[in-house]
């Protein structure tokens, strides 16, 4: 698989080097793909301090992009920016520019629910919904694309298919969607989000609640969205990234608030010597981190 | 991309289909739904308070603050004292605090610590179901039960009957005594139980572990399951009306003698709930007095409950009506 | 010494709580054994007759029950209302605590002022007379705080988790109000109704000036100058005078109706109070 070149500055990344699949691959000045997302300087501020300051990332078309860097450095926040989930948070003040196929998603004509539809989101617990497998599946598409009662077995069987359920649940499909497996509910939230039919799907660490088979099973499922989406996948598992990304963004805290060190292609990213410092910081073993520690359920919004 | 601004979110490579944007109609009826239903809210309680802030106005006018500190009320003769009344509602709620606060702790204690788990639960729900029973079934019992007994108790005084501010102060402590238990029960099984298991473990006894641990630890919510029972106190109207004797002008020669407490009284609300009330329409001064009073009886009992979330924290949802006790009737 | 205390405080325990339970056992025996044996179905079915002591409640019932009605028709839209502008709409917490304690501070007000406010409002300032509409909304008004904070807490302890995956589907504020507040949080509001109704059926005060006749009244037939009969002033009245012997077993019967009435929405209250509680548990 040929690897995408990219810029190091995504500032001057509207120039990049065509992505592979393309008529000629040495034509690196002729018409690049145009990137799906970019951000441009983003900052984001709290009330008492910021969070993140002036990131520039680049989400192109048919790419997997991860995002990696160690807790707390903002790296859920940065994936919030991206369909203005932010909005929802009160107090966070976002600055900088997010682009939309070149449009700013902060114009007034931008309809903050309509841009979350087309860039769906994955959380690092699988949310399901009171109710039934079926109802799970259809709960975005028939309120958002107003999908009638008569095409939700047809959806739901394109969706479930596309997330390796379909044979695990077709026959149970009105039964209560909290009573599958973890790793099952995530792919059940993936499918949920895929029957919207996304261009992008943010996924803020969605396996790290997982046992290695669903891991595995996402991972893989996180391959084939790419060859119609794109994914922006926030990530701890430096091991993941390498698998399964395209490239990769680092960041890490510089004076309290997360920077971007480099987005480029994985191999660059582990080359550069902050980035390796903030890889090794991951890759210590701290329980904190990963698994059952980082259950938040029951959270009350404040 | 779009030029015509619209609201849709426009996407350039993928045109929108009608059915892709179909559902997003707005409805934001349910936002001006709920935003006029809280103005409605607000305007009803803040008219209420306006109310009675412009409606009483004739009175300071008239009288001043001797409207606060006058013992006498003879509407007749246009004098218009309140203390009286003021006095009588803070008697009568002092005697049910003094009875039922150390009596409904002691009890929550029981009830909370001394209780086997499969008793406390059904003990807890007849308290709570006891906590709503009318107040008007309480005067009843009162009236029937309370106010020969009394004046058998209070003998020695030679009352004229047996309705007295003492009989409304012992029954209000009956009909507080459900909010206290229940309340302080929450308080107590609040503490958590490692916290004693901790102590005992240090060789306190049950006594110690109690007094040492869960009374202290408890005590803002204790404070706050008595102060919102006074002000349930303060502000019941119809058990105290039926046994208070509602004597106006009746102002104790000496302020902390007991004796008063064995003759008739009368309080703000037991004052507000007679058929004065009526009469006193025709007169806009009188009027404006009886509002008064109800001014006075609304920023009494606010305040109180202003002091009880205020202990109890601004976290705390305990004194949450409709989670542990109901405020039955005022 | 440390012996004395811990069987100090263990007396002490015991003794208040014998005597708070005994006493409130006792009060709840006792209203059940005056109670139950004066009311039967004609009790209940049979008008009142005489000056008011004999016959049966029927218009009482109803009175309340047409109170109660229209107490509720006025509170839930309104607590409704609240609930989502405080839990979906308001966005900074401090406002949110304000509104709560506002809650608390309305809860409290005595409901006598209902009374004095409606004696102002609707005798006075609407000249309605003594009217069944104003006595419902009076006590709409009064267990209204009650609703809202039942339905609000249930708002707030819906998972930040929902919203943010409805959210992150693309759904509309009010999609999400429907499709993910109104199904977790209704159970609230209709728990915070069952105890407000509780209380609103048992109140007296709210409709003494305004709403409630002891005698002459039956079903409303207009708004103005239309009063009720209803259960707690009918008590309320009777206890105050000094009564013939036949009277006082009127005066349990109504009063056993009117618990009953009480209990059986403060009971409705409880299973599903208990239910959601295990709900919230298991998040």
């Amino acid at each position: 698989m040929a690897e995408p070149a990219l810029h190091r500055t995504p500032s001057s990344s509207r120039t990049v080097a065509p992505a592979a699949g393309s008529a000629d691959p040495t034509a690196t000045a002729t018409a690049p793909p145009r990137p799906v997302l970019e951000a441009y300087g983003l900052s984001v501020h709290s009330r008492e301090r910021t969070i993140l300051r002036s990131i520039d990332l680049v989400v192109e078309p048919n790419r997997v992009l991860g995002i990696i860097g160690p807790s707390g450095v903002g790296k859920s926040t940065l994936l919030r920016c991206l369909n203005r989930m932010t909005d929802l948070i009160p107090g966070l003040r976002v600055t900088g520019e997010v682009l939309w196929h070149g449009r700013s998603i902060h114009d007034r004509g931008i309809d903050p629910d309509a841009l979350r539809a087309r860039v769906g989101m994955i959380f690092q617990q699988p949310v399901v919904f009171p109710g039934s497998i079926l109802a799970n599946i259809v709960f975005g598409a028939r309120r958002v694309l107003g999908l009638g009662k008569r095409r939700w077995h047809e959806t739901a069987e394109r969706v479930l298919r596309e997330v390796s359920l379909w044979d695990e649940v077709h026959d149970r499909l009105d039964q209560a969607a909290n009573e599958l497996s973890v790793g099952q509910q995530q792919r059940l939230c993936l499918a949920r989000t895929l029957a919207l039919d996304p261009e992008v799907v943010l996924m803020d660490e969605p396996t790290s609640a997982l046992d290695p088979a669903s891991t595995e099973a996402i991972e893989h499922l996180i391959q084939r969205l790419r060859q119609t989406r794109s994914v922006v996948l926030v990530t701890h598992d430096l091991d993941q990234a390498r698998r399964v990304t395209d490239a990769v963004a680092c960041l890490c805290l510089q004076d309290g608030a997360g920077q971007l060190v480099e987005q480029a292609c994985c191999a660059e990213v582990f080359a550069n010597p902050d980035c390796r410092a903030v890889a090794e910081d991951i890759a210590d073993p701290n329980p904190s981190i990963h698994g059952p520690a980082t259950h938040n359920q029951g959270a009350r919004p404040s | 991309m779009s030029p015509d601004g619209s609201t849709a979110l426009t996407v350039p490579q993928q045109p929108p289909t009608s059915s892709r944007l179909a559902g997003l109609a707005r409805w934001p009826w349910i936002y001006t739904g709920s935003l006029v239903a809280t103005g409605l809210a607000a305007l009803a309680f803040l008219g209420m308070l306006g109310l009675f802030a412009v409606e009483s106005l004739p009175v300071w006018r008239h009288a001043g603050l001797s409207y606060l500190s006058g013992i006498e009320w003879f509407f007749r003769v246009q004098r218009f004292g309140a203390l009286p009344m003021i006095y009588g509602t803070l008697a009568v709620s002092a005697i049910a605090l003094a009875l039922a606060a150390p009596l409904g702790i002691a009890s929550a204690v029981f009830v909370a610590e001394i209780l086997p788990a499969r008793l406390r639960i059904p003990a807890k729900t007849a308290i709570e179901l006891l906590a709503g029973v009318p107040s008007v079934v309480y005067g009843l019992l009162g009236v029937i039960l309370l106010r020969g007994w009394m004046q058998d108790v209070l003998a020695p005084f030679e009352p004229l009957s047996g309705d007295t501010l003492a009989t409304a102060g012992v029954l209000l402590a009956v009909m507080i005594l459900p909010t206290i238990v229940t309340l302080s029960e929450d308080a107590l099984r609040s503490v958590p139980a490692s916290q004693r298991q901790a102590a005992r473990a240090l060789g306190f006894n049950r006594g110690e572990a109690i007094l040492r641990i869960s009374l202290p630890q408890a005590r803002s919510g204790l404070v706050a399951a008595v102060l919102l029972a006074l002000g349930r106190a303060l502000g019941e109207t119809i058990a105290v009306f039926l046994v208070v004797g509602r004597q106006d002008n009746q102002w104790p020669d000496r302020l902390l003698s007991l004796e008063p407490l064995a003759a008739a009284g009368q309080t703000l609300t037991s004052k507000l709930g007679g058929s004065e009330t009526h009469i006193a329409y025709g007169d806009p001064l009188h009027w404006a007095a009886m509002l008064g009073l109800a001014l006075i009886l609304l920023i009494l009992v606010a305040g109180v409950t202003l002091a009880g979330s205020a202990v109890a924290g601004p976290s705390s949802g305990r004194a949450a009506p409709g989670k542990s006790v109901r405020h039955p009737d005022a | 010494m440390r012996r004395v205390v811990d069987h100090a405080v263990t007396l002490v325990a015991w003794a208040a709580g014998t005597l708070s339970l005994g006493l409130l056992f006792g009060i709840a025996g006792y209203l059940a054994w005056r109670g139950i044996g004066a009311i039967d179905l004609a009790f209940l079915l049979e008008p009142t007759r005489g000056a008011g002591a004999e016959g049966g409640v029927r218009y009482q019932v109803l009175g309340t029950l047409i109170l109660l009605a229209t107490a509720l028709a006025a509170a839930v839209p309104i607590a409704l209302g609240i609930g989502l502008y405080r839990g979906v709409y308001l966005e900074d917490p401090r406002a949110k605590r304000r509104i709560s304690l506002l809650l608390y501070v309305a809860n409290g007000v005595p409901s006598i002022l209902f009374g004095i406010l409606g004696l102002a409002f609707f005798g006075h300032f609407l000249g309605w007379g003594k009217s069944w509409l104003a006595g419902g909304l009076l006590l709409g008004m009064m267990i209204l705080p009650t609703l809202t904070l039942a339905f609000a807490e249930r708002v707030d302890a819906i998972p930040r988790k929902y919203i943010d995956a409805a959210a992150g589907l693309g759904l509309r504020r009010s999609q999400i109000v429907r499709a993910v507040v109104l199904p977790q949080s209704v159970g609230g509001l209709v728990s915070g109704a069952l105890l407000g109704l509780a209380r609103a059926a048992g109140e007296t005060a709210p409709i003494l000036f305004i709403a409630a006749v002891f005698s002459g009244a039956t079903l409303p037939k207009g708004i103005v100058d239309n009063p009720v009969l209803a259960l707690p002033y009918h008590i309320f009245v009777l206890a105050q005078d000094s009564f013939e012997p036949g009277a006082e077993a009127h005066l349990w019967g109504t009063a056993a109706v009117l618990l009953a009435l009480v209990m059986f929405f403060a009971l409705a209250a409880l299973p599903l109070r208990l239910r959601l509680h295990e709900e919230a548990h298991r998040g």
